[in-house]
């Protein structure tokens, strides 16, 4: 494993304070700002939180890629960008737009057990 | 009773029946004035248990709001008899919903409440977001224990006010060191609370989502714009989610 790549496997239930410390740990090695750092813990939250069923485990893979952090969950089974957080604005708002408020970019991707959720975090240009 | 402002019981009426009759905001505002050195004592008496004094004084203010809002006209109690009890309701409530959920040391609950203060001098001081590393020197400790400290305050967090109205553990002691004056309307509250139970997610924690996710606005700008401090913007972002996750397990 090289040095600039963290991987975690966890359990999807009630882990979620793990994933903030570890990724905190790390965005803070970046030199991301502490608004920064608690928007990421909240994107990586909010995945864990959002993804369907609560059982089994889930892996968290964290790669600094020298100027952006990028962090990969999964697999993520049928989780869409598109599902809504419903108490929101009436109707809901997507879970993608709202990761999209947190990180600089999100998709979801294939990965080696199945679709992965990858969300990226920009590095300030002062701290690269 | 003191901590009141200088107008007299038949002002406070005057002042209240031209809000609610005459949509008067200026006669509100007047009334909200000369309320503010009781709301500013109550939350004095509240300071010191792990919430700073300011979040404290926007908490007993929205309590204040609230009660100018509810009051009935036409009962014959003093305004300020209302206003009292509804007032230390609201910062009873906020400490029943941000106990420590979990046992954190005591050094790591001072190193955040200093963190929360950095946070907020350093933003001022530097325009922009401080990293970690200068919370760290600010602070005169590791980045490690900055993380680990921030990672503690999140345990101050939400908890359910049916676990605690059944008291089955320990930390309804905390309820019971704040227990005081009186009961009747802000019983009646607490039975509005619990009977809207969890699920719905009250006006400022709506107004905070929709600020963050769909106007996008950063946490220190909410802040700015609800009153309270970035890290407790951050504190409620998180329970707020944990809110919408359990609504979306039982809808």
């Amino acid at each position: 494993m090289s040095a600039d790549r963290v991987m975690l496997t966890l359990p999807i239930e009630g882990y979620e304070n793990v994933a903030r410390l570890v990724s905190g740990g790390l965005a803070s090695r970046l030199d991301f700002g502490f608004e920064a750092v608690d928007d990421l813990q909240l994107a990586i939250e909010l995945v864990l939180r959002s993804l369907p069923g609560r059982s089994g485990s889930v892996d968290i893979s964290l790669v600094d890629q020298g100027g952006s952090l990028t962090v990969v969950i999964g697999p993520v089974g049928s989780l869409s960008l598109e599902q809504r957080l419903q108490p929101l604005d009436g109707a809901g708002v997507e879970l993608g737009r709202s990761l999209s408020r947190l990180v600089d970019s999100v998709e979801i991707a294939p990965g080696p057990t199945g679709p992965t959720a990858v969300l990226a975090k920009k590095l300030p240009a002062r701290a690269r | 009773m003191t901590g009141v402002g200088v107008a007299s019981e038949t002002d406070r009426r005057s002042l209240l029946r031209a809000y609610r009759e005459n949509g008067d905001l200026a006669a509100r505002d007047r009334l909200v004035e000369d309320f503010m050195p009781l709301i500013s004592s109550l939350a004095r008496r509240y300071a010191g248990r792990g919430e700073q004094l300011e979040d404290l004084q926007q908490v007993a203010a929205l309590g204040l709001v609230k009660a100018i809002d509810r009051f009935d006209l036409d009962r014959e109690v003093d305004l300020v008899t209302y206003i009292f009890p509804t007032v230390v309701g609201e910062l009873k409530r906020h400490f029943r919903d941000r106990v420590w959920a979990v046992t954190v040391p005591r050094r790591l609950k001072e190193l955040y409440q200093q963190l929360s203060r950095l946070v907020e001098d350093l933003s001022a001081l530097k325009g922009r977001s401080p990293t970690i590393s200068e919370l760290a020197a600010a602070a005169d400790v590791t980045e490690e224990e900055v993380v680990e400290a921030l990672e503690a305050g999140r345990a101050f967090t939400a908890r359910s006010l049916t676990t605690l109205h059944e008291g089955q553990d320990g930390d309804v002691e905390l309820i019971d060191l704040l227990e005081d004056e009186e009961r009747g309307y802000e019983a009646a509250d607490n039975r509005e609370l619990l009977a809207a139970g969890l699920k719905s997610l009250d006006e400022r924690e709506r107004r905070i989502l929709q600020l963050r996710f769909v106007e996008g606005l950063t946490q220190s700008q909410i802040a700015a714009d609800v009153g309270v401090s970035q890290m407790h913007v951050s504190r409620l972002l998180r329970q707020t989610l944990e809110k919408l996750e359990r609504e979306i397990e039982s809808p």
